[in-house]
C-alpha cells in the first residue's frame, strides 16, 4: 500500500510527461464515484448532515422548547394544521329555584347568550326547570362546535344531548339549546349555576405539521431534524474518540509488542466478548442519563474495534523498510508511530469509522428505545420511535414510523458510502 | 350491583348444571406480583391475586363498601373494645376449620414479616389487644376509639395457623399459601404465570371458573395483542390511545370504571434547599415551594382539562381533591382549580419570582397510566409560566425508592405519584400522603413533600378518634379542605381504569382496580 500524504511523490521529468501520476485522494474519489449507488448514498448523507447542521434554521418548530409546543395538538395526523387559540366562552347560568314563577336574565353585549328565560314546572312528578336561550346574534357565522354543560346539582338530567360515560358534563347540540329542561328527582331547591362552556371548531392556520405531531403535540418534521442533529453528533463524536484512544492503544499494542501488547489486547479481547447493548446498558445504569454520559458509554463500547484493526494494520506496516529507516535514522518512538506508522495505518481505521459512525447512531438509537439516555423533553431518533410505538395498535403510524425511516436512511446512507470508501481504499482490488 | 350480577349467574349456573363450570379463565396484567405471602407488600398487584385465596374479615365490594367475611357480625361494645362473630364451618383449602385462633395468627404475624417493602402494620397498629372469648368469637381492644377498625380489618388476609414458622418463600412455593378463599393456589412461576383453581367447598359457593390463569405482560402494546390474539382472555389496563379502535372491534368487549386513585404531584415544601430547584443561571436558591402562592401558582398552571382531553384521551376525571366525589370523606366544598396562567404567573411575582425558576419534575414510567407523557405534559405548562421545568423518568424500581428517601426527605423536588385508597374513603390518602412524618403511628409514612400542617394534623386525628360516621365525614372533608387549600399537595385527576375482554365475557369494574375472575360475568 502506497503512503497517502507523508511522502510527496517526486516522480522523475521523463515519467511526468508519459502519464500524469494521479494523487491518491484524486484516485480514490475517481473510485467512488465509480458505484452510482455510493454517490447515492453520499448525497444522501450530505442532505442528512446539513439538515441536521442547520436545523435550528429550517425546522418549523424548536421541538425542545416545552413553551413553543401545544398539547392541544397532539397526535395531529399529517398535513393537519397548527391553529390559533379556538374561541371559547365561558358562561355561568345562575339557577334560583326558589324564585318560583317566570325569570329573565340578561346579559353583557359581548355575551355569547342575550337572554334566558328560566320558567319552573314540575315534569311527571319531578322538580324541573325549563331554560330558554337566545344567543347573541355576533356569534351568527362563527362556526360553533357543540357546547358543554357541566356544574349540574347531583341527580339532575337534562332532557337534552348526552351527558359524559362517567363524568359531571353534557354535551348538547346547539340546536337543542334553545329550548331545554333541567330535571332531577331530588328537590332542586338551592340555587345553582350552569356553566356554558361554547367553543369555535376553526382557527386561523399558524404552520401546518407535515408529518403529523406526537403525543405532546411537537411537530415531528422539527422532531426528526433536531433528533437527527442528536444522533449524528452522538454517534460522530463517540466514534471519534474511540477512535483517537482505539488508535492509539492498537498500534503502541503492536509497535512495543512483548507484555504490553498482551495486556492491551486481552482487555479488547474481553471487551469484544460482551454484547455492546449489554455493556451500554450496564455502563448507563451506573452512570444515569444525559447526552454527555451516552457518548461516554459508547466510547467505551467502541474502542476495542478499532484497537484491533489498528494493531492488525500497524503489525504489517511496522516490518515494512520506511519504518525500519525512520528507526535507523534514531528518529523518537513517537515520532515513528505518529508521524510514519500512523498515515500508512488510516485507510482501514477509516473504513471501521464510518461503519462505527453507523453502528453509534444504531446503538443510541436502541438505548433511548429502551428508554434510558436521552431526556425525554429532548427526545432523539430511537425515543421518538420508542414514543410513537405505543402508538401504532391505534393507526397513529406517523409518531413511530417517520423517525423510523430518517433513522433507516441514515444508518443506510452511511454503510452505502463505508462500503464503497472500504473498495475504493483496498488496493488488492485494484485491477 | 355486581353482587347481583354475579349471584344472578350464579343461579343461571345452577341451572344449567356442572357443564357450566367447565370454563378456564386467562388474565394478563400489567405488573407482577412481588410475593405471594399475603402480608409481606401493600400494593394492589399483590392484594388483587392474594385475596382470591384468602378471604378477610370483612370484605370489600366492587365499590370498597364493607360487608362480611370471615366474620358475620361485628360492632364496638365499648369505646374502645370491638366484638366480631366468625361464620361457622368455614375450612381451609387443607380442610382444618377455621378458628380464632387463626385470626389471631395472622394479626399477629402481620408486623413481623422480615423484609417488607410495605407493611400493612399501618392496619394493626390501632390494636392494642385481642381477646379470644371462644373459637368464633374475638375482642379486639384499641388504642382509643378507632371507627376504622373494620375498615382496616378489611385489608389484612386471613392465613392459616397451621404453618405458625412459615416464611414468604414457603408462602411462593406453595406449601403455606393455604386460605380460606375461592380459589386456592397450584403454582407461581415468576416472571410466567400464577395459576389457581376453583375451591368447589367456598363458603361463598363454588366459583365460576374451574382455572385461572395470570399472566403479567407489561407491555401495554403486547397486552392488547395477546389479547386481540386470543391468548389470553380479560387484560387490565387497556391503553388509553387504542380505546377508540378497540370499541370498533366486535369480538373485544371493553368496560370502563372510575378508580380510587389520584394522581398528583408531591411538592418539596419543607426544606430550605430543594435539590431540583435553581434559579434561572443554574444557582442554587431557597426552596420557592416553601411558599403556599408558588405551589398556589403551579396548581393553577396545570391546565387539568386538556390534561384529561389529550393526554388521557377524555379517559381521567380532573381532580380538585384526594378521592372522587361519591367517596366517603369527599369535601362538597373544594372545586378543580381553574386554569389560570396568567394568575400563575401574578402569584409567581408576587411571591418573589417574576422570571419564575427552574426545576425537574421526576415521574415514573411504567407505573400509571399515560405517566411519562403526563409529566411532560405539566413541564409544558410550567415552562408557559415561567418554571423552566425539565422532566426526568425512570422505571417504578428505582423511582419509588428514590422520591420516597431518606430521613433527610424526598431525592426530588416535585414529583408526580398516585394513591389508591385501600379502605376506600378519605382517611387513607390523608393520613398517608399528608399528615406530618411520624414514623411511631405510622402516619405520613408517604408524605414525600412533607408537608406538616398542625391544622390539619389535629382536624385528620379528631376524625380518626370520631365514632359518629357523620361527624367523621365532615372532619374528614374539613381536613381535605384545609390540606387543599394549603396546598399539601397538587392533585390532577383521577384514573379511570378500562379492562378488555373477548366477547362472551364481561368485566364488572371494581374502584380499587383490581382485575379479578370474581367480577368477570360470562354472557
Amino acid at each position: 500500500m502506497s503512503s497517502l500524504d507523508t511522502a510527496p511523490a517526486i516522480a522523475p521529468l521523463a515519467d511526468q510527461k508519459a502519464a500524469k501520476p494521479v494523487p491518491p485522494a484524486v484516485r480514490i474519489a475517481r473510485d467512488f464515484v465509480e458505484s452510482p449507488l455510493a454517490v447515492l448514498g453520499l448525497v444522501m448523507l450530505s442532505i442528512i448532515v446539513l439538515v441536521a447542521v442547520f436545523a435550528p434554521l429550517i425546522a418549523p418548530q424548536d421541538p425542545y422548547d416545552l413553551s413553543e409546543i401545544r398539547l392541544e395538538d397532539s397526535r395531529q395526523p399529517p398535513g393537519s394544521k397548527r391553529l390559533t387559540d379556538p374561541w371559547e366562552a365561558d358562561l355561568a347560568l345562575a339557577i334560583d329555584p326558589t324564585l318560583q314563577g317566570r325569570t329573565e336574565l340578561t346579559f353583557d353585549g359581548d355575551a355569547p347568550i342575550e337572554s334566558a328565560v328560566l320558567s319552573w314546572a314540575p315534569v311527571g312528578g319531578e322538580n324541573a326547570v325549563s331554560v330558554a336561550l337566545v344567543f347573541n346574534p355576533s356569534l351568527e357565522g362563527v362556526p360553533l362546535e357543540a357546547l358543554r354543560l357541566d356544574d349540574l346539582p347531583r341527580g339532575a338530567e337534562l332532557d337534552v344531548g348526552e351527558k359524559h360515560s362517567f363524568r359531571s358534563f353534557w354535551t348538547v347540540d346547539l340546536a337543542d339549546l334553545e329550548q331545554f329542561t333541567v330535571s332531577s328527582s331530588r328537590d332542586l331547591d338551592e340555587p345553582f349555576e350552569l356553566e356554558l362552556v361554547l367553543k369555535a371548531t376553526e382557527g386561523e392556520a399558524l404552520m401546518t405539521y407535515w408529518l403529523g405531531t406526537d403525543g405532546q403535540g411537537r411537530d415531528m418534521l422539527s422532531a426528526i431534524m433536531y433528533g437527527l442533529r442528536t444522533s449524528l453528533a452522538v454517534g460522530v463524536v463517540s466514534c471519534f474518540f474511540a477512535m483517537v484512544i482505539g488508535l492509539s492503544l492498537g498500534m503502541i499494542a503492536a509497535f512495543f509488542g512483548g507484555r504490553l501488547e498482551n495486556i492491551i489486547m486481552r482487555i479488547v479481547d474481553l471487551q469484544l466478548s460482551f454484547p455492546t447493548i449489554l455493556v451500554a446498558l450496564m455502563l448507563l445504569a451506573i452512570l444515569g442519563s444525559g447526552v454527555e454520559k451516552v457518548m461516554l458509554a459508547l466510547i467505551i463500547v467502541q474502542w476495542a474495534y478499532f484497537a484491533r484493526t489498528a494493531r492488525s494494520v500497524a503489525l504489517v506496516e511496522r516490518s515494512k523498510e520506511y519504518v525500519e529507516a525512520a528507526q535507523c535514522l534514531a528518529l523518537s518512538k513517537g515520532r515513528v508511530i505518529f508521524r510514519h506508522l500512523l498515515p500508512n495505518c488510516l485507510p482501514p481505521i477509516i473504513v471501521v469509522a464510518t461503519v462505527q459512525v453507523a453502528n453509534a447512531i444504531a446503538l443510541e438509537a436502541t438505548l433511548s428505545f429502551l428508554g434510558i439516555g436521552l431526556p425525554v423533553t429532548e427526545p432523539s431518533l430511537g425515543l421518538l420511535i420508542s414514543n410513537g410505538f405505543e402508538f401504532m395498535l391505534s393507526g397513529r403510524y406517523w409518531i413511530s414510523v417517520y423517525p423510523g425511516v430518517a433513522l433507516l436512511v441514515t444508518i443506510i446512507a452511511i454503510n452505502l458510502v463505508g462500503d464503497r470508501l472500504r473498495d475504493a481504499l483496498n488496493p488488492r482490488l485494484h485491477r | 350491583m355486581l353482587k347481583t350480577l354475579s349471584t344472578a349467574s350464579f343461579a343461571v349456573a345452577m341451572v344449567i348444571g356442572a357443564t357450566a363450570y367447565a370454563e378456564d379463565i386467562t388474565i394478563a396484567v400489567a405488573s407482577e406480583v412481588t410475593a405471594m405471602d399475603p402480608h409481606y407488600h401493600n400494593t394492589g398487584n399483590n392484594n388483587q391475586i392474594v385475596g382470591l385465596i384468602y378471604d378477610r374479615m370483612l370484605h370489600q365490594d366492587s365499590n370498597q363498601q364493607l360487608g362480611p367475611g370471615l366474620a358475620v357480625e361485628w360492632g364496638p361494645i365499648a369505646d374502645d373494645v370491638w366484638e366480631f362473630k366468625l361464620r361457622e364451618g368455614v375450612t381451609f383449602h387443607d380442610g382444618s376449620a377455621l378458628t380464632a385462633e387463626d385470626i389471631v395468627f395472622s394479626y399477629e404475624r402481620v408486623p413481623n414479616v422480615p423484609n417488607s417493602p410495605s407493611s400493612f402494620a399501618t392496619y394493626t397498629a390501632g390494636i392494642a389487644e385481642i381477646t379470644v372469648v371462644d373459637d368464633y368469637t374475638l375482642q379486639f381492644k384499641t388504642n382509643g376509639p378507632y371507627p376504622l377498625l373494620p375498615i382496616d380489618l378489611s385489608t389484612i388476609q386471613i392465613v392459616s395457623s397451621e404453618n405458625p414458622d412459615a416464611t414468604t418463600e414457603d408462602y411462593n412455593a406453595g406449601p403455606a399459601s393455604v386460605g380460606t378463599g375461592p380459589y386456592k393456589f397450584v403454582s407461581y412461576t415468576p416472571g410466567e404465570s400464577i395459576i389457581l383453581e376453583a375451591n368447589a367447598d367456598y363458603w361463598g359457593g363454588a366459583p365460576e371458573f374451574d382455572t385461572v390463569t395470570y399472566r403479567p405482560i407489561s407491555s401495554d402494546a403486547a397486552r392488547v395483542a395477546a389479547l386481540l390474539a386470543g391468548d389470553v382472555d380479560v387484560i387490565s389496563g387497556v391503553p388509553t390511545s387504542d380505546i377508540a379502535t378497540l370499541e370498533g372491534n366486535p369480538d373485544i368487549v371493553l368496560s370502563q370504571g372510575v378508580s380510587n386513585r389520584v394522581i398528583y404531584l408531591h411538592v418539596d415544601s419543607r426544606r430550605v434547599y430543594s435539590p431540583y430547584i435553581t434559579d434561572n443561571d443554574g444557582n442554587q436558591m431557597f426552596n420557592p415551594l416553601q411558599d403556599v402562592n408558588v405551589r398556589k401558582a403551579i396548581s393553577m398552571a396545570i391546565d387539568r382539562d386538556t390534561i384529561v382531553e389529550e393526554v388521557m384521551e377524555g379517559i381521567a376525571i380532573p381532580a380538585g381533591q384526594v378521592l372522587p366525589e361519591g367517596f366517603f370523606g369527599v369535601s362538597e366544598n373544594i372545586e378543580v382549580p381553574e386554569y389560570d396562567p396568567e394568575g400563575a404567573r401574578e402569584l409567581l411575582a408576587e411571591a418573589g419570582y417574576p422570571d419564575g425558576f427552574r426545576l425537574t419534575i421526576h415521574g415514573p414510567n411504567d407505573r400509571y397510566i399515560n405517566d411519562e407523557q403526563i409529566a411532560q405534559a405539566i413541564a409544558q405548562m410550567l415552562t408557559r409560566v415561567g418554571i423552566q421545568t425539565e422532566v426526568e423518568t425512570m422505571p417504578r424500581s428505582v423511582y419509588f425508592g428514590r422520591a420516597s428517601g431518606d430521613d433527610e426527605g424526598s431525592e426530588f423536588s416535585l414529583m408526580l405519584v398516585g394513591w389508591g385508597s385501600g379502605t376506600g374513603e378519605a382517611s387513607s390518602p390523608l393520613r398517608a400522603l399528608l399528615h406530618t412524618r411520624d414514623d411511631d403511628s405510622g402516619l405520613g409514612r408517604t408524605n414525600r413533600g412533607r408537608y406538616s400542617s398542625a391544622p390539619f394534623d389535629a382536624t385528620l386525628q379528631l376524625a380518626l378518634n370520631t365514632v359518629d360516621d357523620d361527624m367523621r365525614q365532615a372532619l374528614l372533608a374539613r381536613a381535605t379542605e384545609i390540606a387543599m387549600r394549603e396546598v399539601g399537595l397538587i392533585p390532577t385527576h383521577f384514573q379511570v381504569n378500562t379492562w378488555g375482554s373477548r366477547v362472551g365475557l364481561r368485566y364488572m369494574p371494581r374502584t380499587d382496580e383490581y382485575t379479578r375472575p370474581t367480577n368477570v360475568v360470562i354472557e
